[in-house]
């Protein structure tokens, strides 16, 4: 069978090589985010500064590159839900590594140390739950899996928990007030982040469409 | 405030595939466009032209005051079936239709049934525009007439009403004596449009009404088409697939089956459904290669 559009194969392919670019930023630098913030490990936070400023970047560059294919390609079908799915986790994709960024920026403002251990317990799950879910996120993007997006829905109710359970070790007022005032909102920033992995694994939905697999 | 997760939407997205039938036919319903009675039942047609079977096992419905729209590659008989529908295809020799197909009900290749008939109730346009070398009225006249209309004031009426219908009153009301041939292509089609309602047919076959006109002369086509549908059922070949997703309700999608073993085609109908569907989720892999232009 003849393939036609090769061309217009070749600009999507792009747009898949780019969001996987940044998918790839984002599950990595989460893990160093949790890392920096647990050990005090300030490094990462000028690294991170920097692939936040790849990603701004990136953001117009997809961006453009969406509009210029379905102006010129008239796309439909699977090439059409492809590139609306691309502009709507485009900006989930950008807002997450943000609150990843700050997420490691905090380990700049107190020390480890200062943390009570079942709030270390805690946040270091929050971590690890994060990360696993925006690892399913990729994954089912990647294989364009519907089915992602139930299991992360249900990952999610976890984060959910832990999140409430962060805040009631706060509310009880163990540590110094500046540094309940970040964790507060670390809190709140992993929550988000599981927020849109589960955001994208909706989209994911959408994007795999229903077609029947091909009959060999 | 940044959004929330929409589980809802995965939901009722999860629930509508999980509901999808196994028939290609679409579904009556709350997504009916029309009346939802259907005009046209093909259970199962096959056409042959001589030997050679060119299309095989068709089974579709037509709805009333939808736009239906065949779309698929060159010989995979998306007009054959389209020429069906008025039994066209009776005037080519060795032509033969296989198969149950019902206008409202009634078999249409019946044994008491007049193709004439027929070819009154379901009308036809064609791709070229083809005006008779007669004036624009009498272009129009011409079937009331046959049919037997012969009422100066009543020819008048049907001449404006057919004319207005298909958008062309008022570009040639001051010269309805000028002979059809002077219309440019696009006028031309409206006036064969309009020659075809003008004896009120109950449905409007065209085969690719607009591939010889200009983009403006294909809206002013396009725009008619969506005027008259509520009073007409309209199916439509076409080889402009965003044609066939401005227009229609409902698409029709055709492919050709080759036999490697007997080295011959088939045109065989792959998928039916709500053109929206068609173009945005199509279910079968065939109809996604096709629109999305990576196969012939």
């Amino acid at each position: 069978m003849a393939e036609f559009r090769q061309e217009f194969q070749q600009e999507l392919d792009a747009i898949e090589a780019r969001v996987i670019e940044m998918f790839g930023m984002l599950a990595e630098d989460l893990t160093r985010a949790t890392d920096a913030l647990l050990t005090g490990n300030n490094e990462v936070v000028k690294l991170l500064a920097e692939r936040e400023k790849t990603i701004e970047e990136l953001y117009p560059e997809l961006e453009s590159l969406v509009s210029r294919a379905i102006l010129m390609q008239a796309p439909v079908a699977s090439d059409l839900r492809f590139l609306l799915t691309v502009l709507r986790i485009v900006p989930e994709l950008e807002r997450s590594h943000s609150l990843v960024e700050h997420i490691a920026r905090r380990a700049d403002h107190f020390l480890a140390a200062d943390l009570s251990p079942r709030t270390r317990g805690l946040v270091e799950r929050m971590g690890e739950l994060a990360s696993d879910m925006w690892r399913q996120a990729i994954d089912a993007w990647y294989r364009r899996d519907a089915s992602g997006a139930d299991v992360l829905a249900e990952r999610d109710e976890e984060m959910d928990e832990l999140h409430s359970s962060l805040i009631g070790e706060l509310a009880s007022g163990g540590m110094s007030i500046p540094v309940t005032m970040e964790m507060t909102l670390v809190a709140r920033f992993y929550e988000r982040l599981g927020d849109h992995a589960v955001n994208i694994a909706s989209r994911v939905v959408y994007l795999a469409g229903s077609q029947q697999p091909e009959e060999n | 405030m940044e959004p929330t997760p929409e589980p809802n939407v995965v939901a009722e997205r999860q629930a509508r595939a999980a509901a999808r039938p196994q028939d290609t036919r679409p579904q009556d319903g709350a997504e009916s466009y029309g009346s939802g009675t259907t005009i046209f039942d093909a259970n199962g047609i096959s056409i042959y032209y001589g030997s050679f079977r060119a299309v095989t096992d068709v089974k579709l419905s037509i709805y009333e005051n939808e736009i239906t729209a065949f779309i698929g590659p060159s010989g995979c008989g998306k007009t054959t079936v389209l020429r069906s529908l008025n039994r066209m295809n009776d005037l080519v020799v060795g032509a033969r239709v296989e198969g149950d197909v019902r206008y409202r009900g009634t078999p249409l290749y019946g044994k008491d049934v007049s193709p004439i008939a027929v070819r009154r109730k379901i009308g036809m346009v064609f791709q070229k525009p083809n005006p008779f070398p007669k004036s624009i009225y009498d272009n129009i006249a011409y079937g009331p007439r046959i049919n037997g209309i012969r009422n100066k004031k009543r020819l008048d009426e049907i001449v404006e009403k057919s004319l207005i219908q298909a958008a062309l009153w008022d570009e040639v009301k001051h010269r309805l004596k000028a002979s059809a041939l002077g219309l440019s292509g696009g006028q031309a089609q409206r006036l064969c449009i309009a020659r075809t309602l003008a004896v009120e047919p109950d449905v409007v076959l065209m085969d690719e009404p607009c591939s010889a006109l200009d983009p403006i002369a294909t809206s002013a086509i396009e725009d008619l088409m969506k005027e008259i549908k509520s009073q007409y059922t309209i199916v439509i070949v076409t080889h402009n697939m965003q044609q066939a997703t401005r227009v229609s309700d409902r698409t029709a999608f055709f492919s050709v089956l080759r036999n490697e073993e007997s080295d011959t085609r088939t045109g065989v109908l792959v998928e039916y459904g709500q053109t929206q569907q068609i173009f945005e989720d199509p279910h079968d892999p065939r109809t996604q290669a096709y629109v999305t232009g990576r196969m012939g």
